[in-house]
C-alpha cells in the first residue's frame, strides 16, 4: 500500500474513478482478509469491503496527506469489522456454515492442495473463534498480516503496551484452549 | 535477572514477535539454552500459535464485490430518476393484492355483524312492543273489571243499565 502515490490519492479524491480503482487494487486484498477473519465468514467480509470503499471514496476529499493513509485504511477496516462482529457475534453462527462447506470440498473430491488449504484455514478460524473481537483484530493485524506493535496501535487508536497486554492474554487463552483439546 | 515467569511473558509477546532490542534478545536466547521448560514453552507457542497463522493461505477478493461497490457510488452521485407511477395499474394491483384482499375481507365481516347485530335488535324492539300491548291490555282488563264491580244494591250491573232495568 505504501506504492499509492498522492497523486493517485489526490485524483481520486477528485471523483477519478480509475485512479479510486487503482486504490481498490492495491488494499481490497487487505480489507478483505482482516475483514474476513475479524468476522469470520465471507459474506460479512465482502459487505465490510464495501462499506469500507464507499467510505473512502466519500472522505478521500477530506483527507489529511500529511497522516498515512495506509494507516488511515487500516482503522477504518478494523472499525468496520469490529463493529460488525460486536453486532452480530455470528462467528460460531457461520463456523458450522463454514465446516458444511469444508465437508462438501472434501466428497466432492477437490484437489489436495485445496483441501490442506481449507484445513489450514478451518484450524486458523477456530482459533480465531476462542476470543474476543478486540485480541482477534491484535492477532489478525499481527500474525496474519504482519504489523509491527507501533502500526496496530495506530490502527486501533490505542497505547503500545495495550496491544502488547491483548495479545498476551489471546495467546495465553488459545494455549490453554489448545491443551485442553480444542481446537 | 528475569524469572522463568518473566521470560514466559516476553515469549508469548515480543520474543516470538521479534520486537525485542537485540540486547534483550540475546539474553533471552542465553536463557532459553541453559532452561529446558522455557525452551520447550517457546516451541509450543511458536508451534501453536505463530505457524497456522503463518501458513493460513490469503483469500482473493470476489470479483462482485468492485461492482456493487461502483453502483453503490454511482447511485448516491446520480440517483435514478424516479419513473413515473401509474396510479390505476398501482391500485388496480393493490386491490388484487394482499392489502386488498385484506380490506375485502374486513368489509365482509363489518356487513355481516351489523346484519347479526341488526337482527337481534329489532327482535328486542319487538319484543318490547309486544309487551307494551300486553301491559296496555292489562291495564284496559282491570279498568273494566272495575265497571263490573258489585254495587250496594247487590247488581252487576252499572247505573244506566240499572236505570233502564
Amino acid at each position: 500500500m505504501e506504492n499509492l502515490s498522492d497523486d493517485v490519492l489526490r485524483r481520486a479524491a477528485g471523483g477519478d474513478l480509475p485512479a479510486f480503482e487503482e486504490i481498490y487494487r492495491t488494499a481490497s486484498g487487505f480489507v478483505y482478509n482482516v475483514a474476513w477473519r475479524i468476522v469470520g465468514n465471507r459474506e460479512d467480509a465482502e459487505e465490510i469491503t464495501q462499506e469500507v470503499f464507499v467510505t473512502v471514496y466519500q472522505k478521500l476529499k477530506g483527507f489529511n496527506f500529511k497522516s498515512s493513509f495506509k494507516t488511515w485504511i487500516y482503522r477504518v477496516t478494523v472499525n468496520c469489522a469490529l463493529n460488525c462482529a460486536k453486532k452480530t457475534g455470528k462467528l460460531r453462527r457461520k463456523m458450522t456454515e463454514y465446516d458444511e462447506r469444508f465437508s462438501a470440498a472434501t466428497v466432492i473430491g477437490d484437489t489436495e492442495k485445496r483441501i490442506e488449504e481449507e484445513y489450514q484455514n478451518k484450524m486458523v478460524e477456530e482459533l480465531l473463534s476462542g476470543i474476543n473481537p478486540e485480541q482477534r483484530a491484535c492477532v489478525v493485524l499481527r500474525n496474519i498480516e504482519g504489523l509491527s506493535y507501533e502500526e496496530i496501535a495506530r490502527t486501533l487508536n490505542v497505547n503500545i503496551n495495550t496491544v502488547r497486554s491483548r495479545l498476551k492474554r489471546a495467546r495465553e487463552k488459545l494455549l490453554e484452549w489448545k491443551r485442553k483439546g480444542r481446537p | 535477572m528475569m524469572t522463568c515467569g518473566e521470560i514466559k511473558d516476553v515469549i508469548l509477546t515480543d520474543y516470538i514477535d521479534g520486537a525485542l532490542e537485540e540486547k534483550v534478545q540475546l539474553a533471552i536466547e542465553r536463557h532459553l539454552d541453559s532452561c529446558s521448560a522455557c525452551r520447550s514453552f517457546a516451541e509450543e507457542v511458536r508451534q501453536t500459535l505463530v505457524q497456522p497463522f503463518q501458513s493460513s493461505p490469503r483469500e482473493p477478493v470476489p470479483a462482485h464485490v468492485w461492482s456493487r461497490i461502483t453502483e453503490e457510488i454511482e447511485e448516491e452521485h446520480c440517483p435514478a430518476k424516479a419513473p413515473a407511477i401509474d396510479w390505476v395499474a398501482s391500485w388496480r394491483q393493490w386491490l388484487l393484492g394482499a392489502p386488498g384482499m385484506a380490506l375485502a375481507g374486513v368489509i365482509v365481516c363489518v356487513v355481516l355483524v351489523n346484519a347479526v347485530f341488526g337482527i337481534v335488535q329489532n327482535r328486542q324492539v319487538q319484543l318490547a312492543k309486544d309487551r307494551d300491548q300486553v301491559d296496555y291490555l292489562a291495564s284496559i282488563l282491570d279498568h273494566d273489571q272495575d265497571l263490573f264491580l258489585e254495587t250496594e244494591n247487590g247488581s252487576l250491573a252499572t247505573p244506566i243499565e240499572n236505570y233502564f232495568l
